[in-house]
């Protein structure tokens, strides 16, 4: 009898832990700008596919990076995140600017292909990396970044779907940290602040 | 001077149209070479006593135009299609970036600063406005 309490008190707790850990994370997905304490716990090493095979975060340790996650069939906001972002790497000295590393992830692999990302990225800087890969890899990045996107069908649209996505721009230090979440539409000058202190 | 001379054209229809509707700085943005879409910004005022809506928009420029409105929910932007955009009376609506937007599908060549896009724009309250559209750069807003 005391044994079957015991258990009992055992399985509720397990619903009780599994809400803390839900609501935990809930809480932090939520969450604007997560302070430095929490953000020390995003961000992380990751391997996608660029149009030269396969790029890994680490592969830049020593640079600064930059990193956007988005589609490139996404009418505004997307360009407006990687013009900024661009903008800001041609504020800083030609030797600054070597040491800068710009990423996009699209979360459209449908529609993105390494090839075509390498074209779109381009057109907004010379240095800029397009990345994609299967979406579970995709999802990881996107989870280990606290970002997130979702695939939504439009009816009547000739777009067909659109990704709803969070529109952060990550600074990720030298050593392949996280450093500070800017957003899209954080003023170039303002990236380029940021960037010089870490570089 | 030539980026004056095509602000001034597109604000031509403001005069030449009688119904309540003006529409001002209208501009489409640049496209990558990669993306045959775009999009198209401006402010709709409408000087009447009754709302109007903005039904439908279209370009020999492209294939298709729709009006749709962005959300910023939780940091995730979100975008959704709108059938008709309501201009309320004695007041006005602002397409740019971020929020609302005309999205242009199927562009048959690239969008280069220089261009400048024809456009109609037809309201609820029969009538359709001529404009053209010049091509910009995205603003970086500083
Ligand atoms: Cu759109």
């Amino acid at each position: 009898m005391a044994l079957t309490t015991q258990k009992h008190k055992f399985l509720l707790i397990i619903p009780l832990l599994f809400g803390v850990l839900v609501g935990g994370w809930v809480w932090n997905f939520k969450a604007e700008v997560p302070d430095s304490s929490s953000s020390i716990q995003l961000g992380g090493d990751f391997t996608l596919k660029s149009h030269q095979g396969d790029v890994s975060l680490q592969d830049f340790k020593g640079k600064a990076v930059l990193l956007f996650f988005g589609y490139t069939s996404c009418p505004d906001v997307c360009p407006t995140g990687l013009a900024k972002m661009s903008a800001a790497i041609n504020l800083l000295t030609p030797e600054a600017a070597a040491n800068v590393q710009p990423i996009f992830v699209s979360v459209d692999p449908e529609r993105d292909d390494p090839q075509k990302l390498a074209e779109y990225s381009a057109y907004f800087h010379p240095s800029l990396l397009g990345l994609t890969g299967k979406k579970e890899d995709i999802d990881r990045v996107v989870k280990a970044y606290g970002a997130f996107y979702q695939k939504v069908e439009l009816s009547n649209s000739a777009l067909g779907y659109s990704m709803d996505h969070t529109t952060r721009i990550y600074l990720i230090n030298k050593v392949g940290k996280l450093s500070e979440l800017l957003f899209h539409d954080t003023a170039p000058p303002k990236i380029a602040e940021k960037l010089r202190a870490i570089l | 001077m030539k980026i004056i001379l095509t602000m001034l054209l597109a604000l031509v229809p403001l005069s030449a149209t009688r119904a309540d509707i003006l529409i001002s700085n209208p501009y489409i943005r640049a496209t990558p070479p990669v993306v045959p879409n775009s999009a198209a910004f401006m402010r709709l005022s409408n000087t009447g006593n009754a709302p109007v809506f903005l039904t439908s928009a279209n370009t020999s420029a492209a294939k298709n135009s729709e009006i749709h409105a962005h959300e910023n929910t939780d940091g995730v932007m979100k975008m959704h299609l709108i059938e008709k955009l309501e201009i309320p009376a004695r007041s006005a609506v602002h397409l740019e970036p971020g929020g609302l937007h005309l999205m242009i599908f199927d562009l048959k060549q690239p969008l280069m600063p220089g261009m400048t896009i024809p456009m109609v724009l037809n309201f609820s309250d029969g009538t359709s406005h001529k404009l053209r559209l010049p091509v910009m750069n995205i603003s970086l807003g500083e």
